[in-house]
Formats: C-alpha cells, structure tokens, sequence
C-alpha cells in the first residue's frame, strides 16, 4: 500500500502542501540551507515577523542570510515540528526551535547560553507547489532574554 | 440516541481502541461538540449526511467513508436527520502501522477513504455497506483488519509502544524521560512519531490530556474545577486555561457550562464486553 504522497494526482492539495512545508522543516534541522530553498520559488517571499522591516525580503536573499547566520552561530540548532495543520489556504507549523549560542548574532553578543523558543511558521504553496511566502513569528524578547 | 463500543481482537488490541456505533434520529438540528480524544479513526456513514465546523471550517460536509488523524481543537457534528455511523477507533499509531501513510497529512483532516486506500482494499467499504447490521459490519471490519495486521506492520515498535503509552497514561507521562527510555536519538524519535503519530510527542501528550480532561467534564454542568485540574494531570491553572483556550477556545469554566459533548444527550453508552467471534 502507498502512501498519499506516492499518489500525487489522488492528493488533496491540503497534502502535498502540508509535505513540501515538511520538507523545509527537515532540510532546516538538517541545516541544509540550500536545500531549504530548494523548497522555494524563486521569487518567494518571507517575513521574519519579529525583525519588522529588516526581516523582510525574498527567500532566496533575506532568508537565505538569516538562516547561513543562525546555523553558523548556533551550529547544534535544531528543531521539533509539534503540528502541521492547513488553514484558511495555508499551511501552519508549530515548531520548537532549540540551539547554543556559539558566536555573535544579529547584534546579541555570545554568552554561551542556549535557547528553546517555539515558532509559528505559516507557509504559502504556489500552484507549481513550492513555497511562494513565508511568515515566521516568535516571542523575540523571551529568545532575547533566554540568551543574555 | 444510541452509542456502543465493541471491544476488538486480542490481536489487535495494540491497534485499535475499539469498534463504535453510534445512530441518532432527530427531526431538528442537532449540535454535538467534541473534542480531541487522541485515537485517530476509520468510520462510514449508512444515513444522512451530517456537517462538521471546527477552528477551520465554518461547516462542512462529511464523506460517508473517511479516515482521521489528530484533530487539534473540538470540532462539532451538525445533524439533522437520521445518522447511523459506525466505525474504528484506532490507537494513535494503528493507522500508520496499517497503511504507511504518514500521519501529520490526516492531522486535522477527514479524508475519504477511497483516496487513502488502493483499489483491492476499499472493497471493504462496498463489504460494510452491503451487511445487513452493525454487528455484521463490525465483524466484516475485524475481519479485514485481522488480515491487514498478517501483511502489513510499517511502524517502528519504539514509537507505537511510546504512543500507546501516552495514550494509556492519558498524557499525564513525563515526555522528556520517555525519549530516554527509547533506543534512538531525539531527532528521529521526534521524526518518526510525526510521521507515524501525526504530531510531536509533546503535542499528543497535551491532546491526550485534554480530551482526558474533558471526558471528566462531559454530561456534568456542576463540577469541582480544582477536582477536575488534579485528576487531568495538570500542575498548574495557568497550564490548565492555557489548554482549554487552545484546544477549545473557551476557558474551563466556560467550557464546563457549555459543552454540548456527545455524553450530554446519549441515553446509553455501553461497551459490549462479549468478544466479537463469540457471536454478538
């Protein structure tokens, strides 16, 4: 017996969203940048919500810096993916993101501390089903305070 | 309105919860809440066509053949009209076990039956729909899932005995010190039970608590908050409305006034002890 995904013409949308938001989720806690935007469109979005205007951009430039950063100064970061839901023509993970501090980041200098911070990712799927806009949100002031 | 549950095979105990049927005749609208109860399900409905709303959909109309996997907050059933439902209720992990298909794509879904399975195996729907009876359709059911467990056991053992141990323990399990008792690393224990489970374990250890919680609460307009607290599990208030307005979108207070759960309006609930091939 096959699975949904080995099927694709006999799944609902909902569901090849739903794996190509997966996909991300583990390219990223592989720490497999490119293979994260190997995810995305070309001209995709994101907003690292958070970060107001300087978290936003394409995800192939602002999301690509930001996430080569992270990785290089929490090197053992990782994360859990608690749920992954559709809504309201989205796809919704709640992640759990977790790392040690081992360099300076975004103008938090190293403390060695670590942090567990969950995280809202909200995917948008274009119609050739890849990520075509990215929002993520987190408690930065907890993230912040975790670190100092 | 009449609801049963079945006790499955001996065989299948680590799979499935149990059989259920539930038939309602109602000449106005009827509202049933439930909320999430951490068994995942297979059912098929012989009647009218009923609604489900939930956090996502306003109302929606139900496939008389579907499955599901984790539901993330309480959904209501709309009814108006006769409903004869049976089904499986299937422990968290049966489901993946049995069809290898990954979880976290049923979390929150209804999806018919027919696009999850492969033509030879659907047949069982035109089988359930042929039979005369309940008990006949439940023996058809035991039938078909004792022949799927002789050729079929995807999942990892690990993660269904973690699963089911959560389930067992009604959430009130300390995750942290499970991932311990488990031969693999964080990362693909965490990987595989989404997959297998649909969402994290610390997730389904919080769904499973909560729908402990409420069965507590259910058909009881005059409850003891503090009692209901203590024996869900929960170490704190904070953590106790935190999860009803996740789950519910109502505090427990409000939640304990107004749910309009299944336990509300059923006249029996019985559990039919005598096993299946004893003839029921």
């Amino acid at each position: 017996m096959e699975a949904l995904k080995d099927n694709p013409q006999e799944q609902p949308l909902s569901i090849s969203w739903k794996n190509r938001s997966v996909d991300f989720m583990k390219a990223y806690q592989d720490q497999n940048v490119q293979k994260m935007l190997d995810n995305c469109s070309k001209k995709g979005t994101i907003s690292f919500l958070p970060l107001g205007e300087d978290g936003k951009g394409k995800i192939h430039e602002t999301g690509k810096a930001i996430w080569t950063a992270l990785i290089d100064s929490f090197p053992t970061i990782d994360n859990t993916i608690n749920s992954v839901v559709t809504e309201n023509g989205k796809v919704k993970c709640d992640v759990t993101i977790r790392g040690k501090q081992e360099k300076d980041f975004g103008g938090l200098p190293t403390r060695g501390k670590s942090f567990e911070e969950d995280h809202i990712f909200i995917f948008k799927i274009d119609s050739d089903g890849f990520i075509d806009d990215l929002t993520i949100n987190w408690n930065h002031s907890n993230f912040v305070k975790q670190l100092s | 309105m009449d609801y049963r549950k079945y006790r499955p095979a001996k065989l299948l105990e680590k799979f499935v919860e149990c059989y259920f049927v539930w038939e309602v005749e109602s000449d106005k609208p009827l509202r049933i809440e439930s909320p999430p109860n951490g068994l995942c399900s297979l059912v098929f409905n012989f009647q009218d066509t009923y609604h489900v709303s939930n956090h996502k959909y306003e109302k929606r109309k139900v496939p008389n053949c579907f499955m599901t996997g984790q539901a993330l907050s309480n959904y209501t059933l709309h009814i108006n009209g006769k409903i004869s439902v049976m089904g499986i209720a299937f422990k968290p992990a049966a489901i993946y076990n049995f069809y290898k298909l990954s979880m976290y794509e049923l979390t929150d879904e209804r999806i018919c039956f027919s696009t999850v399975q492969s033509n030879p195996d659907s047949e069982v729907e035109s089988w359930t729909n042929m039979a005369k009876s309940h008990p006949e359709r439940i023996k058809i059911l035991e039938t078909y899932l004792l022949e799927l467990i002789k050729k079929t056991g995807y999942g990892d053992p690990a993660i269904i005995d973690a699963a089911n141990e959560i389930f067992y323990t009604k959430g009130k399990i300390n995750v942290t010190e499970l991932l311990d008792k488990v031969p693999m690393s964080r990362r693909n224990f965490e990987r595989r039970f989404l997959e297998e489970v649909g969402v994290s374990p610390k997730t389904y250890a919080k769904i499973r608590r909560f729908g402990y919680t409420c069965s507590l609460m259910a058909g009881n307009r005059d409850i003891n908050l503090m009692d209901v607290l203590y024996k869900g599990g929960y170490y704190d208030q904070s953590h106790f409305i935190k999860d009803f307005k996740y789950f519910s979108g109502r505090t427990p207070r409000k939640y304990a006034k107004t749910n309009v759960e299944l336990a509300n309006y059923v006249d029996r609930i019985s559990l039919v002890e005598r096993r299946l091939q004893e003839g029921i």
